[in-house]
């Protein structure tokens, strides 16, 4: 993920430095910023699975949004194999749909519940790859059996035939029917059983390997995040305040939010059991928003004076590895 | 609201309770979903206990049911739930709901729900919401000692003083759930029955919530029922374990045995699905799905799935066999002859 | 209830038996059984009540009620008819406007809120009674249209704009859906019941509404509605004279067919919501 001066045409996703600022209050007039100058790359040779870190409030979902196009920033550009997704043509724009595909945290929200759930694979192959029922067919029991399903378990059934493990893979096979290279995960398992996360996940793997796909998982399940993920970005209150690899982020988070969150996970594993950890709870959220200053300040145990006035910038640590946090400051 | 127990007998027993769901279509009973099928389980006193398992094994419906929030469909077939007051145990499902809702509930049980709303009357402001409940409970209690009170707990729980004048939706997901449970503890009961407390907010404020109901545990020496699918939960907060399966208790013990040293094929399987912090080696899930209730395999439930189903399995349903003093397991393969 | 089960059921057999049976009585008996036109005055004698001859009766305008009903009848239901498919077309189109046009959302919801609390009363009195000379009655349908759309307006309104939100029509547009499929295959389905539903209450309503501005004297008095009749039995004193059949038939058929209408609508509601 590198910052600055780069060549869009090197990365197959760019995003570059965008803001996406909402209005609150009395008329919606007060803003505050969603996303403040967010900048993340995917490499374009080798596929990746990019793990996003966000709690709820963090702007994961805009920009999520931001990348599929539904919401439009305010400022900032976000480059697809080089490309201003904000500015294709609506020709291209069919491509980037076949490109760049999504799926979500509820399987049972994906499809209509009054629909039945095979009818999104074919409008995906009749609307996004032209093709004819028997194709369609084809291709569609092919990308079933990839997820561990198959077109006669599916066809004509709709949602509340299925569990929530075999509906998720339906969606993740409705999403790479078209063979896209970037998929975007929006806490994919965080509704599934515990015991099933493990299989959702394992296609996760597979998908990188065998068709070469590079993820976007967005979640706040950090175990998880570690078993999937080559990189890490960690946002909060849409500033991005650490990236680096999934090594380096568990074994030195440098960020203090990073260590809070590091320090959260709750494990399966009772070695920790009788410690109870002392921890400051967040207050009503728009404060963090607008707050002059790092927006963690107010929780932060290492806080200094300066951290509550000026936004820190991003410092580099290493390749690939950067922090946005006063404490690194030379 | 008695709250001091002296010796280690159960504050609050189960007994063979048997309880479903009746799906009905004008009057005729079209299918029953047996969710706690032939529970039994002990709970000690000042400590808590968790019961553990995933999407559709009952846990919820049996926390409903010692609560006593039992209302069409939900059908109690038979069993009774042993409630220890004034060191007499009385069968809550013999109590008639209106005595339970005045006497038992806020004083002797509490429950937490998992989602807040179900809770917070959103015309109300949290003061009165507070006031009225312990109007209700038939406490002339002055309202200034009752803002004292939520004024003390917020703050052992990390929410901000200005919460007590707003409205439920102005709070935050994970503020509200925090209200309701200084609620749930505002008469200090003797058992508190949480039905996945923290599985709608995120990691960190899951974290101060839970460790703030372990010190209150500890100070006030309450007895805890956790309810959640999240084992992890289960290894913080726990002391005792009862792993449910498709309606059945599958496992109990101390939660240091359970984790150690699984019995069960179903508990041994689902702890090591589990993905920890740091792995990244590919690991197995569980295959197939839990089973319909409204027909359940015969014999073991589990056994469809079970790398280790004997034929007996498939026939009869394992008995309850004691390992050790407050160690059991239901499974053919601990069981001699 | 699934689809066999409504069916079967007696209620909703015997509802539509009635609506059907009524429905083509007035279009059949006035084709084939009625010689002289109905709508004329003093063409048989008048006050005579039921008796062989005359089955329902004489008016003391001298109509003959057995000829008279039907058309009448038939007249209220063409009204209601139009008032629902024009209301509802309105109600659809205007909503669409509403809710998938993000920048015009507030001002027509605004305006539908608007439309909502005028009175529709007064205003389709002076209207009808201002333009009766020029119009027929299935125009009057579409005066009264011009209220009765708003309320299903608002009640489709709100549920486009929750459906909008909802992550599936999100699926669709990822699949590549124009928008105009998605709002095919996407919403109708869940609009579908609401259409249902507001259409025949709209029927209802616009019977309703020309029975109430008759019986104000403000519809085409000439032409034979059931509001006209019971206008003119009103006029001509008939309660206070005993002429119970001139006011009491009319109203029967009238009942009949709404209360079996509102059954039909009550037990597709019930399927359609499973």
């Amino acid at each position: 993920m590198i910052l600055v001066n780069a060549d869009v045409n090197n990365y197959l996703l760019y995003i570059d430095k965008i803001t996406k600022t909402y209005g609150y209050g009395l008329l919606g007039l007060r803003r505050f910023k969603a996303l403040d100058e967010v900048t993340l790359a995917l490499p374009l040779q080798e596929p990746e699975i990019l793990v996003l870190i966000g709690e709820t409030g963090s702007g994961k979902t805009t920009l999520l949004k931001i990348v599929l196009r539904i919401v439009t920033p305010d400022a900032g550009s976000v480059y697809y194999k080089g490309k201003d997704i904000f500015k294709l043509r609506s020709s291209e724009v069919r491509w980037y749909r076949r490109e760049v595909q999504a799926i979500f945290q509820d399987p049972y929200e994906t499809f209509n519940p009054l629909r039945t759930v095979d009818g999104y694979l074919f409008d995906t192959a009749k609307h996004l790859l032209g093709l004819d029922r028997k194709e369609a067919e084809a291709l569609i029991d092919e990308t079933l059996n990839f997820v561990g399903l198959s077109l006669s378990r599916v066809k004509g059934k709709k949602i509340k035939e299925f569990s929530g493990g075999e509906l998720q893979r339906v969606s993740i096979a409705r999403a790479i029917l078209t063979k896209p290279r970037l998929l975007l995960a929006d806490e994919p398992v965080s509704m599934l059983d515990a015991s099933l996360r493990v299989n959702i996940l394992n296609i996760f793997r597979e998908m990188k390997k065998k068709l070469g796909l590079s993820i976007i998982y967005v979640t706040h399940d950090l175990a998880t995040a570690y078993y999937v993920g080559d990189e890490m970005a960690v946002l909060y209150r849409g500033v991005l305040v650490e990236t680096g690899s999934a090594e380096d982020l568990y074994k030195e988070p440098l960020h203090p939010y990073t260590q809070l969150l590091m320090n959260s996970i709750l494990e399966p594993d009772i070695g920790v059991k009788n410690r109870i950890r002392p921890i400051k709870l967040s207050s009503i959220e728009i404060k963090e928003f607008i707050a002059p200053g790092c927006k963690f300040a107010s929780r932060c145990p290492y806080a200094t004076p300066r951290c509550h006035k000026e936004i820190p910038p991003t410092i580099t640590v290493d390749n690939r590895r950067y922090v946005r946090c006063w404490l690194y400051a030379k | 609201m008695a709250k001091t127990q002296i010796g280690n007998e159960a504050i609050l027993k189960v007994i063979d309770l048997d309880a479903g769901y009746a799906i009905k279509h004008k009057n005729k009973l079209v299918k029953f979903v047996h969710a706690v099928d032939n529970v039994s389980l002990e709970i000690r006193p000042n400590r808590i206990t968790g019961i553990a398992g995933e999407s559709g094994c009952g846990k919820s419906t049996l926390a409903k049911v010692i609560y006593g929030a039992i209302e069409p469909p939900l059908e109690v077939k038979r069993g009774s739930v042993l409630l220890k007051i004034s060191d007499e145990y009385k069968d809550l499902l013999k109590m008639s709901r209106a005595y339970i809702s005045r006497n038992i509930w806020w004083k002797f049980i509490s429950y937490i729900p998992q989602n807040s709303m179900n809770v917070l009357n959103p015309m109300k402001r949290i003061k009165s919401i507070f006031t009225e409940i312990s109007k209700f409970h038939g406490l002339e209690v002055d309202e200034e000692d009752v803002v004292k009170y939520i004024k003390e707990m917020f703050k052992a729980f990390g929410i901000p003083a200005e919460a007590i004048n707003a409205y439920p939706h102005q709070l935050s997901g994970g503020m509200r759930q925090r209200v309701v449970i200084a609620l749930a503890l505002m008469f200090n009961p003797s058992v508190v029955i949480a039905d996945e407390p923290t599985t709608a907010v995120d990691v960190v404020t899951q974290l101060g919530i839970l460790t703030a109901l372990k010190e209150w545990q500890k100070e006030k020496k309450t007895t805890m029922i956790i309810i959640s699918h999240d084992m992890g939960v289960h290894a913080y907060m726990d002391d005792d374990i009862a792993v449910m399966y498709a309606g059945n208790i599958v496992e109990k013990g101390s939660v240091e045995d359970v984790f150690e040293e699984p019995l069960h094929p179903y508990t041994k399987l689902l702890i090591s699905s589990l993905i920890r912090k740091g792995e990244k080696e590919f690991k197995w899930g569980i295959s197939g799905s839990p089973p319909d209730l409204s027909n359940p395999p015969p014999g073991c439930r589990f056994h469809p799935r079970c790398p280790y189903a004997m034929e007996r399995c498939r026939r009869e349903k394992p008995p309850i066999t004691t390992i050790d003093k407050d160690r059991i397991v239901s499974c053919w393969l601990y069981e001699k002859g | 209830m699934s689809f066999k089960d409504l069916i079967k059921d007696r209620v909703f057999i015997v509802s539509l038996s009635i609506v059907v049976g009524l429905a083509l009585y007035t279009v059949i008996y006035p084709a084939y059984f009625t010689k002289v036109d109905p709508t004329k005055w003093y063409t048989y004698p008048q006050g005579i009540p039921p008796c062989p001859q005359f089955p329902f009766g004489t008016t003391l305008t001298g109509q003959n009620l057995a000829d008279l009903v039907p058309v009448a009848l038939r007249n209220s239901l063409t009204i209601g008819l139009t008032t629902a498919l024009t209301s509802t077309a309105i109600a659809i189109a205007i909503s669409a406007l509403a809710t998938l046009i993000r920048r015009l959302s507030t001002a027509v919801m605004t305006f539908i809120d608007v439309m909502c609390t005028i009175p529709p009363l007064p205003i389709l009195i002076i209207l009808i009674f201002t333009w009766r000379e020029y119009i027929a009655i299935p125009t009057i349908g579409l005066i009264l249209s011009i209220t009765g759309w708003a309320w299903p307006s608002r009640a489709l309104t709100s549920i486009l704009s929750s459906l909008r939100e909802r992550m599936f029509v999100f699926t669709a547009y990822l699949c590549g859906l124009p928008l105009y499929k998605i709002v095919a295959k996407e919403f109708m389905p869940f609009l579908m019941r609401y259409i249902f539903v507001h259409f025949i209450n709209l029927t209802l309503w616009g019977i309703g509404m020309e029975t109430t501005i008759s019986l104000f004297g403000a519809m085409k008095m000439e032409t034979p509605t059931i509001g006209t009749t019971l206008y003119w039995a009103l006029r001509y004193q008939a309660f206070i004279l005993g002429l119970w059949w001139w006011y009491l038939i009319p109203t029967l058929f009238l009942i009949a067919f709404l209360v079996s209408l509102y059954t039909i609508n009550m037990k597709v509601d019930e399927y359609l919501m499973t």
